[in-house]
């Protein structure tokens, strides 16, 4: 994947993103070469030092997580989930469906084994998850597959709903 | 989103930073990315001085939000941040370059072209005219104190064969309003990541269902 031409990014207006699409979407090799004016290379120049009239590189730290294994998904579905309660093998949990708004909230029983070992840790009551049903590309053939993520973090509003839930929960737990 | 080959997830952050700080290495040792994402290698960070770029390559695009906040909101968080981008991406397939044009006729008609475009017409997508790209803007929505959302629609040079697919792209732009105090962009993101991607991928539903429409 060709460079992203940072110095695009921070120089019209500060807008924060405006030149991602050329490398999301750039041309291929046998495309003709674009006539249009060459906005890095004069943004590069114009970076020149006063007094030396060299060109100050803006140094950047640029690089990609190991291996290019990537796998291709197309999203058919996303829900966000706020888990209930836990058992050892299960957790119930309250769905949202993000796609179709306008469904009504479902309770589903997920089995532990269906989710990725490193959150574990993460579930129990009061955490938010996000369920995603979508397309995944390995080796040329497609198949649709569903996976879970659970937040790191939350926005403060939704975090201090859910430290509620949780206490609601102890609670509940005490009264039994 | 049926017919989507390929999408990604860019937050941009505008301000101040210290490009020798992220890399790999630390990175890890503060348990900001884990083993198995680098297993995975769909994480791209870029970082120079003024600027802070997350590319996330696959599902799920919403710990790009997570990361964002375990970084500025946490580890470094006194980072000094003016502006805060949410850029969805996404190639979706056409039937074929007839449906491709027509998508660019619907979005931008001929006529306002005069005679020039009458010599846009083409029997094939090597020799027909048209839309290169396009950008809408949004200019004041509800849901900031400041900022925009950019839609840029262009033919895909990712989908083959040439002519048979649409790029869009959705810049989901936040920044400070003028004499405002302080914006907590690390938490505009972890709020807005998920309403952002939903409306991104309503706008990606809307143009490829108007393209296979024709």
């Amino acid at each position: 994947m060709a460079s992203l031409p940072l110095y695009d990014r921070v120089t019209q207006n500060g807008q924060a993103g405006r030149q991602i699409s050329s490398e999301w979407n750039d041309q291929r090799e046998d495309a003709a070469p674009d006539s249009a004016v060459n906005f890095a290379s004069a943004v590069l120049a114009s970076a020149t030092s006063r007094g030396t009239n060299k060109t100050a590189p803006i140094k950047y730290n640029s690089f990609t997580t190991k291996s290019t294994t990537a796998e291709i998904r197309n999203t058919v579905q996303q829900g966000e989930g706020l888990v209930h309660s836990s058992s050892g093998t299960a957790f119930t949990a309250r769905l949202r469906d993000l796609t179709n708004p306008g469904r009504s909230e479902e309770i589903a029983e997920i089995a532990m084994d269906g989710i990725d070992p490193s959150d574990v840790a993460r579930v129990k009551p009061g955490a938010v998850f996000h369920l995603i049903v979508g397309y995944t590309r390995r080796n040329g053939a497609q198949r649709l597959e569903t996976f879970t993520y659970f937040r790191r973090h939350l926005p403060s509003g939704q975090a201090v709903a859910n430290e509620i839930v949780d206490l609601l929960d102890m609670l509940e737990g005490d009264a039994d | 989103m049926e017919y989507v080959e390929l999408q990604g997830l860019v937050v941009v952050l505008i301000g101040t930073f210290n490009p020798a700080i992220f890399n790999p290495d630390w990175l890890a040792n503060q348990g900001v990315i884990t083993p198995a994402q680098f297993a995975v290698g769909d994480l791209t960070f870029e970082v120079n001085t003024s600027s802070f770029a997350l590319h996330v390559l696959a599902e799920p695009f919403v710990r790009a939000a997570d990361i964002v906040a375990d970084l500025f909101k946490d580890k470094l968080a006194h980072t000094p941040i003016t502006a805060l981008g949410i850029n969805y991406v996404a190639h979706f397939r056409v039937e074929n370059w007839k449906q491709q044009t027509a998508l660019g006729r619907a979005l931008t008609p001929l006529e306002p072209w005069g005679t020039w475009a009458g010599e846009f017409q083409g029997d094939s997508i090597e020799s027909v005219g048209g839309l290169v790209s396009l950008t809408m803007q949004m200019s004041t929505p509800k849901d900031r104190e400041a900022g925009n959302v950019k839609v840029t629609v262009q033919p895909s040079n990712r989908v083959v064969p040439a002519g048979s697919g649409v790029f869009v792209q959705v810049n989901d732009h936040y920044e400070t309003a003028k004499g405002a105090e302080n914006t907590n962009f690390p938490e505009i993101c972890l709020s807005q990541i998920t309403p952002s991607l939903e409306r991104s991928r309503a706008i990606v539903t809307q143009l490829s269902n108007l393209a296979r429409s024709f």
